[in-house]
C-alpha cells in the first residue's frame, strides 16, 4: 500500500525578518491509481505541496504519512531510498542532466536502486518505448524538442517502477498538442495502477485528471470538478 | 551498481569534465606538498642534529685543534722526511693524553677501480682515470658510541676489531645502507692503494653523524663506509680531526705548547658550542625562509583548490540536485567531491613518497594534507547539509 496522506500539514518560510506561510493546515490524500490535479494561482503553495509530497521539502507542522508511516520517522537515508523507489519527478524545466544522453538520464534512478545492472538496459528500452521515444537513446537533451525532453523525464520517472509520479507544470513549456500527448501518457500511467499528482494552472490539464484540488494562499479547498473550478 | 564503482565512474567523469582546471590545481597541490615535505624533512634533520649535538657535548665542551699556519708552511713540515719521527712522537703524546677524545676524518677520497661495480653506482666516477671515488669516514673505535650510529652489527665487537686494527691489516669496514645489495659481512674489497677492507656490517638506512669540526653539518653515511683511523697513516690531518671532550682547556694548552716546543706547527683550538650555535641559527633561518615560501605556495594552492571546487560545485549543482531528486543521498554527493580531493591528496602523497621515500616527513605531510582536504571539503558539506534539495533545484532552474 502506497497511500499518501497529509494531515494538517503546514509550511512556513522564515528568515531575515520575513515570514511566509506557504501551506496552512493542509489535509490531502492520494490513493493508488489516482490522478489528481493541484491547481491555484501563482504563489498559492502548489509546488510547495508537491515538494513535500515528493520528500524534497519538509513540512514545518502537521504529519505526512506515506504507506501509513510518518515521514518524520524516516532517516535521511530512508528518505533518499523512498525518493528513489516511491516517487518519479517530472518538472516544468525537465530537470535533465545536459551532458547525459537520453539513456544516461533515464538510468540515473537505477544507479541508486537495488535493480541489478544487467536489467537496466531492458528497463530503459521499455520506458522509452512507453513514452514513444524508441531509438532516441543516444540523443542529448540539447538535440531533443521540449516534448521529447519531457518524455525522457517521464521515462526517468517510470524506470524504477515508482508508485507515484509527481509532475510540476509538466505541460508548462509545451504547445497544446504536445501537452495533450504528455497528459495521455500520464493517463496511461494512472491506468497501470500508479498514482499521478499534477500541479498545473492549466484548466484543460486539470480536466484530464480524476479530481482536482484547489489551493489558495496555502489553504487547500475542497475537491472541485473542472466545471466548478472554471466558474 | 556497486556504490564504490559508481563513485569511481563519477570521479573519472568529473575529472574529464574539467581536466585543465583539475590538472592546474593538482600541480599546485603537489608542489605545495613536496615543499611541505621538504620542510618537514629539514626540520627533522634539524631536530635530530640538535639532539645529536646535545648528546655529543653531554660529557663536556668539545674542542678541536686548528693549525695556525699557511698551507705552504704546513706542507713544509708535513713533507719533511727528517721530521717524521718528531711528528710521530707528538702524535703519540696527543694520543696518550688523558682526555676523552674521538677522531673523525672524512677528508680523504679513496679511489676504487672498475672491478668494484657497486662503487660505480654509489661513488663519484672520474671518467679520465676510470676510477670511482668514495670519501670514507676514518674514525676512532669509539665513533659508534659517541655518535650513536647503529646498524646490523654488534657495536662492542666492532669497537674491538677497530681497536685491534693495525697498519697493514685488512681494515674492518662498516658499510652504508646503499652497499647492502652488493656485499655481505665478511666480504673483502680493495682500494687503489692496495688497502683491503673486510665488511664488518652495515649501517641503518639514513644514518648520519654531526661533524663538530665542520659547523655541525650532518653527514649522511648511506653512500660511504666507516673504517678505523688506524688504517690511515698517522699525520697532522689526524690531529685536526681529533675532538677533545673536556671542560678543562689546560690539556689543550699543553698540546699547543708541546707543538711549539717541538718546533712543529703553531696550533690553536676552537670551542664547538660557538659553532653549534651558529649552525643552529643558520639551520633555523633556512627552515624559516623555506617555511615562508612554502606558506605562500600553500596559501595560493589552498585558494586555488577551494576556488576550483566552488566552481565545480556551482557548475554541477543542478546535476547534483537532479541526482538527489532521483535518490542520491547528500553523503553520496559529498563523497563524489571527496573522491576528487582524495585523488589529489593521493597523487601528492605518491609524489612525496617518490621524492623523499617512506619517512616520518611524508607521514606528517600526509596528515597536513588530510587536514587541508578536510578544509576544502567543508564548503560542499555546508552547501549540501544546510540547503534543502528544493532550494538547490530552484536556485538552478532555468
Amino acid at each position: 500500500m502506497s497511500e499518501i496522506l497529509l494531515e494538517n500539514v503546514g509550511k512556513v518560510y522564515e528568515g531575515g525578518g520575513y515570514r511566509v506561510v506557504a501551506l496552512a493546515g493542509v489535509n490531502f490524500r492520494v490513493g493508488d491509481g489516482e490522478m489528481v490535479a493541484i491547481t491555484g494561482p501563482s504563489g498559492s503553495g502548489k509546488t510547495t505541496l508537491l515538494n513535500i509530497i515528493g520528500l524534497i521539502d519538509s513540512p514545518t507542522s502537521g504529519t505526512y504519512r506515506y504507506g501509513g508511516r510518518a515521514i518524520s520517522e524516516y532517516t535521511p537515508a530512508e528518505l533518499a531510498k523512498l525518493r528513489n523507489k516511491a516517487f518519479g519527478f517530472v518538472l516544468q524545466d525537465f530537470a535533465l542532466i545536459e551532458r547525459y544522453n537520453a539513456s544516461q538520464n533515464i538510468k540515473v534512478p537505477l544507479m541508486y536502486s537495488d535493480v541489478p545492472a544487467k536489467e537496466w538496459g531492458g528497463r530503459i528500452d521499455n520506458v522509452l518505448s512507453m513514452v514513444g521515444m524508441s531509438g532516441m537513446q543516444k540523443r542529448l537533451p540539447s538535440q531533443l524538442s521540449g516534448g521529447q525532453r519531457q518524455r525522457v523525464a517521464i521515462a526517468r520517472a517510470l524506470v524504477n517502477d515508482a508508485r507515484c509520479i509527481l509532475a510540476d507544470e509538466p505541460t508548462g513549456s509545451l504547445d497544446t498538442k504536445t501537452g495533450n500527448e504528455i497528459m495521455e501518457i500520464f493517463s496511461g500511467i494512472r491506468d497501470s495502477g500508479k498514482s499521478v499528482v499534477v500541479v498545473t494552472h492549466d484548466a484543460e490539464v486539470a480536466a484530464m485528471c480524476d479530481r482536482t484540488v484547489r489551493i489558495c494562499d496555502g489553504v487547500l479547498g475542497k475537491d472541485v470538478k473542472y466545471v466548478d473550478f472554471c466558474t | 551498481m556497486n556504490a564504490a564503482m559508481m563513485q569511481l565512474k563519477f570521479l573519472i567523469e568529473d575529472i574529464r569534465g574539467s581536466l585543465p582546471q583539475f590538472l592546474f590545481g593538482l600541480v599546485q597541490i603537489v608542489v605545495a606538498m613536496l615543499l611541505l615535505c621538504y620542510i618537514f624533512q629539514q626540520a627533522t634533520v634539524f631536530s635530530d642534529t640538535m639532539a645529536k649535538l646535545r648528546e655529543l657535548s653531554g660529557g663536556g665542551e668539545i674542542y678541536h685543534i686548528r693549525m695556525l699556519a699557511e698551507d705552504s708552511q704546513i706542507s713544509a713540515v708535513l713533507d719533511d722526511e727528517s721530521r717524521r719521527g718528531e711528528l710521530g712522537e707528538f702524535m703519540a703524546y696527543v694520543d696518550s693524553y688523558p682526555v676523552r677524545k674521538f677522531i673523525v676524518n672524512d677528508s680523504v677520497s679513496i679511489g676504487f677501480s672498475q672491478a668494484h661495480k657497486p662503487f660505480d653506482r654509489i661513488g663519484d666516477r672520474d671518467d679520465e682515470s676510470g676510477m670511482t671515488f668514495i670519501t670514507p669516514v676514518f674514525a676512532s673505535p669509539n665513533f659508534f658510541e659517541v655518535f650513536r650510529v647503529s646498524g646490523d652489527f654488534d657495536s662492542k665487537r666492532v669497537r674491538e676489531i677497530f681497536e685491534s686494527c693495525a697498519a697493514g691489516d685488512d681494515a674492518p669496514a662498516v658499510l652504508g645502507a646503499d652497499f647492502r645489495p652488493y656485499y655481505k659481512a665478511g666480504d673483502i674489497f680493495e682500494d687503489d692503494r692496495g688497502t683491503r677492507y673486510r665488511v664488518a656490517g652495515f649501517l641503518d638506512k639514513g644514518s648520519f653523524f654531526v661533524a663538530p669540526y665542520e659547523s655541525a653539518k650532518a653527514h649522511y653515511l648511506d653512500g660511504t663506509f666507516i673504517a678505523p683511523i688506524a688504517s690511515l697513516e698517522p699525520n697532522f690531518t689526524t690531529l685536526i680531526s681529533t675532538c677533545f671532550v673536556t671542560d678543562d682547556t689546560s690539556a689543550l694548552d699543553e698540546i699547543v705548547s708541546r707543538s711549539k716546543e717541538m718546533g712543529l706547527l703553531p696550533l690553536g683550538y676552537d670551542s664547538f658550542s660557538y659553532q653549534a650555535e651558529n649552525s643552529r641559527r643558520r639551520m633555523l633561518n633556512e627552515i624559516m625562509t623555506m617555511a615562508t615560501v612554502m606558506g605562500l605556495v600553500f596559501l595560493f594552492a589552498l585558494i586555488g583548490m577551494v576556488t576550483y571546487f566552488i566552481r565545480f560545485i556551482q557548475s554541477r549543482l543542478r546535476e547534483f540536485s537532479v541526482l538527489m531528486l532521483c535518490g542520491a543521498r547528500e553523503g553520496e554527493i559529498i563523497g563524489r567531491i571527496a573522491m576528487q580531493i582524495s585523488a589529489i591528496l593521493l597523487v601528492s602523497i605518491i609524489a612525496a613518497l617518490a621524492v623523499f621515500g617512506l619517512s616520518a616527513s611524508v607521514l606528517y605531510t600526509a596528515l597536513v594534507g588530510g587536514a587541508y582536504s578536510a578544509c576544502v571539503l567543508a564548503y560542499p558539506v555546508l552547501v549540501f547539509k544546510r540547503t534543502p534539495i528544493v532550494r538547490i533545484l530552484r536556485s538552478n532552474s532555468r
